[in-house]
């Protein structure tokens, strides 16, 4: 049984004549937090797409808790949480719906599902809201929800795709707690993101994506030893400038 | 305020500016009203005509009292002639309940002064009954004796039931409604789980679940398909109810309704929706937004429309070959179930139509759902962005932005191609030679040379003027010397030119000399026709679709520019052979020497008055013949399997 939660080597990924990814290669083991840290257009998203089966790979080998991407899509999903840099809702359907229809997809039954919604529910703090259109919830509450609905299977892995995006400084933190209560139960978790302050906060280990490949990649203070930078931010300009 | 002024005025450039910067906004709005719509509503009008003046003369099934004075006038030539009927000598008035007759006469009584009683017994549920009573009853009652008396009393006796006459008057308001509103039902719901969950940023999270994409289009097709059937189903009900309440309030009196046939076409609807759906749902998977989503099935709404509306005008029977339309053949087969007049063969061609056409879509949108063009994701090169009209233009003339043509141009040059080609043919009207000369050559042509310059590119290496290897060119002559008879048999089979056209076309011949008929209908559309269609439009279409399907589409569209029902198959048959000949060949040379061919040997033959030759052998030689050009075109076709396709045209993709 592998130790990895995820497993990436040498992607590559072309759209026509375009490479979004280059070559990249990390690994993120269970119980650990990742995050690949790049400006716009770096590859970042793209690589995630990858992992989570929304794309295939035109070159390299990709794995999700030892099972093949590009072989075995569906149990790869099965293990996988991926919550989408501005995923949306069923503006027309309540928490409670969307958890449950989530549930289902996921071939949960329906006391199980029941009972993952209360829990994540409370964990949350959602309970208020459970009932209510999506489409009436606030940002906060809504990036809450597709949080819910992402790791609703609890899944062993778990892709975030800037998840603290447009959220306010309260809910960053609620946000960050329940990733790290997750890391916590032996998840690996991979976040992409391009604030830097936050990465720092919460990965282990963080991989530097510039044009398509990862640049250097280590723990935010082997990171910054190795560039002589007081910060994270810092360092990821000094790598970029040596390319 | 004139700040205010500026502001408005400066919200409106920007608005216009972005709005028409949308290539699919400037389709839908200049492309589908200027040239698909009004190309559609002649065609539609077209086959109403075509369909009534048919109509009009068939023959009506007519007897009499035997023995009596009305039999014998019925009886005469004159009669016969200008009621158009055939007299049935053994019918009685039961055969016209029975359906064997559309209208019985009735002597009422033979002796005395005229006018003689009569009265017409007819079926006011029936289309045939009531059009042999209008006939008849004008014709008796015009019939004078000398003296300019009346020598027919005409009454009338309509033996419709009650329940009969609510269903023909069902008939002829319900199927349109219902289809539209099942149309109408699945419209938005197809938009919007398909391009608004994409716009809603909700795809993709359902696609990163364990389920298998066929699935997920199933699930969809299936809800936007119950949707359109309970918009379609409530409609029929709430119709039905409301004739029921009108013919109450009118004080017409009870008219009941057959319910049971009703209920029989409701049968129809569930298949009608699950095809309008699986259409729609591919129409909307391929858009990126719902303001695209609803550009792509404004016009699928409309294809579907006019078949209808068509069906639904005048006597429109479900033969063979409509009951394969869609749209038209839902119509038609839910008239007929409501009047009790449905068949069987029709509607399992109905049943296999739907099922095909169903098929098809999903079949397309299960590629569209498994491909990552779902998620929308930007693979162009964001430098290669396009910005509007001029900006192009100007980079053209710096030589920057200069792309090989498109489907875009093969789409904005068939419009523009259309319109030019409408204000310019009424002139070959007025003035055959110089009005053909200016639609033709300068319409056609000259447009054509001058748009490829205007994007910057070489007219010979674009259009396709280079030297094709020889074999193409013996594969020319023989798709050449065989194409003209199969698409004349072509012609003949679905429907041979009236006498009028004959006589028409000869005319025109003979107002010119040989050379001329030859330059003008040989000639000048081998070379004009083939640069705008082979040459501009299908190697436009080639970079954006596989060649198949760029074949069929340029294919339609010479058909459709001929603009007439009758000659569409043939002419997209001989479009087709045209096309694979270009794409094969990589030149226009072996498609203009096919073109001139065909029609220089059908001027040539109407030339020497041997145009109608070819039906005065016999089967057997005509057999003979058919099967030599077949043979002919065959081994044309065959010569072109190997060799370069289109080589100065990059591959699609």
């Amino acid at each position: 049984m592998s130790n990895l939660a995820i497993q990436c080597q040498n992607l590559e990924k072309r759209f026509g004549d375009v490479v979004a990814v280059a070559s990249v290669s990390f690994s993120v083991a269970k119980g650990e937090i990742y995050g690949l840290l790049g400006p716009n257009g770096a590859g970042k998203t793209t690589t995630m797409r990858v992992l989570a089966g929304l794309l295939a790979p035109t070159g390299g080998h990709v794995e999700v808790s030892g099972v093949d991407v590009s072989t075995n899509a569906d149990l790869a999903k099965q293990q996988l949480g991926y919550l989408s840099g501005g995923a949306g809702l069923y503006a027309r359907l309540s928490p409670r719906e969307i958890m449950t229809y989530t549930g289902r997809i996921y071939g949960m039954a329906i006391e199980q599902v029941n009972a993952r919604t209360m829990a994540l529910a409370t964990q949350l703090d959602m309970t208020s809201f459970m009932d209510r259109k999506a489409e009436t919830l606030s940002t906060g509450q809504k990036q809450r929800v597709c949080l819910a609905r992402a790791v609703f299977h609890d899944p062993p892995t778990l892709i975030l795709d800037e998840p603290t995006s447009g959220l306010d400084v309260f809910a960053s933190i609620g946000l960050r707690q329940f990733v790290l209560s997750e890391k916590a139960r032996g998840k690996g978790i991979v976040i992409c993101t391009h604030y830097l302050a936050e990465a720092e906060l919460i990965c282990d280990r963080v991989g530097f994506v510039h044009q398509g490949r990862i640049v250097k990649e280590g723990t935010p203070t082997e990171l910054r030893e190795a560039t002589g930078a007081s910060s994270l931010e810092q360092a990821f300009l000094a790598v970029v400038q040596a390319q | 305020m004139s700040r205010r002024l500026t502001h408005i005025a400066l919200v409106y450039a920007k608005e216009l500016k972005e709005t028409l910067r949308d290539r699919r906004t400037l389709a839908v709005m200049v492309l589908f009203p200027v040239v698909v719509y009004p190309l559609l509503s002649l065609l539609v009008g077209q086959v109403i005509v075509d369909r009534e003046s048919r109509y009009e003369e068939r023959p009506i099934a007519v007897a009499a009292t035997p023995g009596s004075q009305v039999a014998a006038q019925l009886r005469t030539d004159e009669a016969i002639k200008s009621l158009k009927l055939t007299y049935l000598a053994n019918g009685t008035a039961a055969d016209v309940a029975g359906r064997h007759l559309d209208a019985f006469v009735e002597q009422l009584a033979d002796n005395g002064p005229p006018p003689h009683p009569i009265r017409i017994v007819f079926d006011g549920s029936r289309e045939d009954s009531l059009r042999a009573q209008s006939r008849v009853s004008d014709y008796f009652r015009e019939l004078l004796v000398p003296g300019s008396a009346h020598q027919f009393a005409v009454a009338e006796k309509d033996i419709g039931t009650a329940v009969s006459r609510g269903g023909y008057i069902l008939s002829k308001v319900v199927p349109l409604l219902v289809v539209l509103m099942v149309i109408l039902g699945a419209f938005y719901p197809a938009i919007d789980t398909t391009a608004g969950e994409r716009e809603r940023n909700t795809l993709e999270t359902t696609l990163v679940a364990p389920i298998k994409r066929v699935d997920l289009l199933a699930g969809k097709v299936l809800s936007v398909a119950t949707l359109a059937l309970i918009t379609g189903l409530l409609n029929l009900g709430s119709l039905s109810l409301t004739f029921v309440q009108i013919a109450r309030s009118a004080d017409v009196g009870s008219l009941p309704l057959p319910w049971a046939r009703l209920a029989m076409a409701a049968l129809v609807l569930p298949p009608a929706a699950i095809m309008f759906a699986a259409v729609m749902v591919m129409a909307a998977t391929a858009a990126k937004s719902f303001k695209e989503a609803q550009n792509y099935l404004t016009p699928i709404y409309f294809a579907f429309f006019a078949p209808a509306v068509a069906a639904s005008l005048g006597e429109f029977p479900l033969t063979l070959g409509w009951s394969f339309v869609p749209g038209l053949n839902i119509t038609l087969l839910t008239r007929d179930l409501i009047l009790g007049e449905a068949r069987f063969v029709p509607f399992l061609c109905f049943l296999l139509s739907t099922i095909t056409v169903t098929a098809l879509a999903l079949a397309i949108s299960a590629r569209l759902f498994d491909s990552e063009r779902l998620l929308a994701i930007a693979t162009r090169d964001p430098s290669s962005k396009k910005t509007g009209l001029l900006a192009r233009l100007a980079k053209q003339k710096e030589g920057t932005d200069i792309r090989p043509l498109d489907a875009g141009d093969a789409a904005t040059a068939f419009a523009l191609a259309v319109v030019v080609f409408w204000i310019l043919a009424p002139l070959s009207q007025k003035h055959l030679f110089a009005g053909t000369i200016a639609s033709q050559w300068g319409g056609m042509l000259a447009f054509t040379w001058i748009y490829v310059r205007l994007r910057g590119l070489p007219i010979s290496q674009t259009l396709g003027y280079v030297r094709p290897q020889n074999r193409f060119i013996i594969s020319a002559i023989l798709i050449g010397a065989g194409g003209w008879m199969v698409v004349g048999m072509l012609t003949q089979w679905i429907k041979p030119p009236s006498q009028e056209v004959t006589t028409s076309l000869r005319h025109m011949l003979q107002a010119l000399s040989a050379p001329a008929s030859l330059f003008l209908f040989a000639l000048t559309p081998a070379v004009c026709e083939e640069a705008l269609f082979r040459g501009l439009i299908l190697r436009g279409l080639l970079r954006r679709f596989p060649p198949a399907l760029s074949i069929l589409i340029v294919s339609l569209l010479f058909g459709l520019f001929h603009f007439s029902t009758d000659r569409l198959l043939p002419t997209a048959t001989l479009g087709a052979l045209l096309a694979v000949l270009a794409w094969r060949s990589g030149s226009l040379w072996p498609s203009m020497l096919v073109h001139v061919l065909n029609n220089g040997i059908l001027t040539a033959l109407a030339l020497s008055g041997k145009d109608e030759a070819f039906d005065k052998l016999s089967v057997t030689t005509q057999s003979v013949a058919l099967a030599a050009s077949v043979a002919c075109v065959a081994l044309g076709l065959v010569l072109l399997r190997h060799g370069p396709r289109l080589p100065s045209i990059p591959p699609s993709g």
